[in-house]
């Protein structure tokens, strides 16, 4: 995507078990990050006095962002809560900005799409796959398969 | 040829002026020239009295050159002259080249810089005790420096400082707020605002209204009575949610509307989702609660937290079921509220 549009925005993750994960950005949260406003309280989201108490918030969470660094989880952690504060990101970097906050530890390759570059059925949903390194989403076949036979499996089941 | 020659003795008055001669015995051919000289004398003292003769010098030594031309001065004599330029500091006047002399106000003061105002019509008399020249008619004379205190029954102050007079009209100022100025009465014109707020101030009760104390983060954490709360603050309240999610967990999901949660991510099995919110929680001891539907599915959905992940301070991991199943099941409707200590 040239510009990202928030409300179209998806970030894919690639997932240890070689499965996909996606998650979706809340305009809300972009509009705060580019403005440093929220509109439903009238005034800046954060405080600029509690900046400081958010980022040792976030730096004593144990499980956010553990894949990084302290350096690098620091630097991240400034970004966000300034941008709480204060906003200033264009709505490309408050979209990537939340990929890289609201991440799983073990995931990675994050990548922004169009939603429109996701599959529209879920059905196989489990057999989305996506390389180690990025890329769009294909499907697994084999994956497929085996959900077919347990949904059939399900079905025999229910039958019984 | 001037009246100020003249005698209130009549016998006095054969010879007095050079020009006018009413002695016994005069010649009658005398008698037309001394009434002339009479009229003549007074049409002086009338254009010396009129305001008509302007003063020259400068603002500080005024001259006048008068229709009688004065020779020597003496207490009572009169004039009244158009001063050319505003008057400085002292200043003098010197009629008929007479001798610089003193201008005093009609008290004998100094008179203050500014006192006669250029183009102003002003009256001189002269105090030989004084050597001065007295004016009077100028702005200001009214006031009695030094006179008798106007009773406040009078509609005076009944004293003669500005600070007695605060003493007797009970305003007295004390401390540091001597220049109150006690005229406003919305006492806009106090010295320290603060200072006159904080001795007027009401408390405020359920019964009185009154001035309340707005609540801060710390109070409203620990619920401290008698506080206000401000819109800004009030979500600080312990018993306040912190974030609340609606999202759609089918088809192509997304998030409906949300406060406090920066993302969600579809983890990639059937109803397998997780939240994280935008504030870290201050622990991850915090209250989450869950609910989710299948619009016209007819059944009840289940959503619950994740057994296999633990909630973190910014992560939520939520897990839906279709009820009738029990299997894991994409909802259109999931709902998340969180409550705890941001």
């Amino acid at each position: 995507m040239a510009t990202i549009d928030p409300i179209r925005a998806r970030i894919l993750c690639s997932r240890p078990d070689k499965g996909v994960s996606i998650i979706v950005p809340s305009v809300r949260c972009v509009a705060v990050l580019e403005t440093g406003w929220c509109a439903k309280r009238n005034r800046p989201y954060v405080p600029e006095e509690r900046r400081a108490f958010e980022v040792e918030k976030l730096m004593h969470s144990p499980e956010w962002r553990r894949d990084a660094s302290d350096e690098a989880r620091f630097d991240l952690a400034e970004r966000w809560i300034y941008g709480l504060c204060h906003g200033g990101f264009a709505a490309d970097d408050a979209v990537r900005l939340i990929g890289e906050y609201s991440k799983h530890p073990d995931h990675f390759a994050l990548e922004v799409v169009d939603v429109d570059d996701l599959p529209t059925n879920r059905t196989y949903r489990e057999a989305w796959r996506r390389s180690h390194n990025g890329g769009p989403i294909w499907i697994d076949w084999d994956a497929v398969t085996r959900i077919e036979e347990r949904l059939a499996w399900q079905v025999y089941e229910a039958r019984a | 040829m001037t009246v100020y020659k003249w005698s209130q003795t009549p016998a006095s008055n054969d010879t007095a002026d050079s020009t006018i001669n009413w002695r016994e015995g005069m010649a009658p051919s005398q008698v037309n020239d001394s009434s002339r000289s009479m009229m003549a004398a007074i049409a002086k003292l009338r254009d010396d009295i009129s305001g008509n003769i302007v003063t020259g010098g400068s603002s500080t030594a005024y001259t006048i050159t008068t229709n009688q031309v004065f020779t020597a001065l003496s207490s009572g004599t009169f004039i009244v002259a158009r001063v050319h330029t505003t008057s400085g500091t002292a200043p003098t006047l010197n009629v008929d080249s007479t001798g610089a002399k003193a201008i005093a106000s009609v008290y004998g003061t100094a008179i203050p810089d500014g006192a006669l105002v250029g183009g102003g019509i002003y009256a001189f008399t002269y105090n030989a005790t004084d050597t001065k020249w007295i004016c009077h008619g100028r702005q200001g004379d009214t006031y009695v420096p030094g006179g008798t205190d106007v009773a406040i029954a009078d509609g005076g102050t009944g004293a003669s400082t500005a600070a007695a007079a605060r003493t007797n009209l009970g305003v007295t100022a004390t401390g540091a707020d001597t220049t109150y100025a006690f005229r406003a009465n919305n006492l806009s014109d106090l010295a320290n605002a603060a200072t006159a707020f904080s001795n007027i101030k009401q408390a405020a009760s359920t019964a009185a209204t009154g001035v309340v104390q707005l609540a801060d983060a710390t109070a409203m954490e620990a619920r401290t009575a008698g506080r206000g709360v401000t819109a800004d603050i009030q979500y600080r309240d312990p018993t306040h949610p912190k974030a609340w999610l609606c999202f759609n967990g089918g088809g192509t999901i997304a998030i409906r509307s949300d406060y406090g949660f920066a993302s969600i991510t579809d983890n990639g099995g059937n109803g397998d989702y997780g939240a994280t919110m935008d504030t870290a929680m201050s622990s991850a001891d915090y209250a989450t609660t869950f609910g989710g539907y299948v619009p016209g599915a007819g059944s009840i959905a289940l959503v619950g937290g994740s057994s296999t992940t633990t909630p973190t301070t910014t992560n939520i991991q939520l897990k839906t079921f279709g009820y009738n199943s029990g299997a894991a099941n994409d909802l259109t409707y999931i709902t998340v509220i969180v409550c705890g200590d941001h």
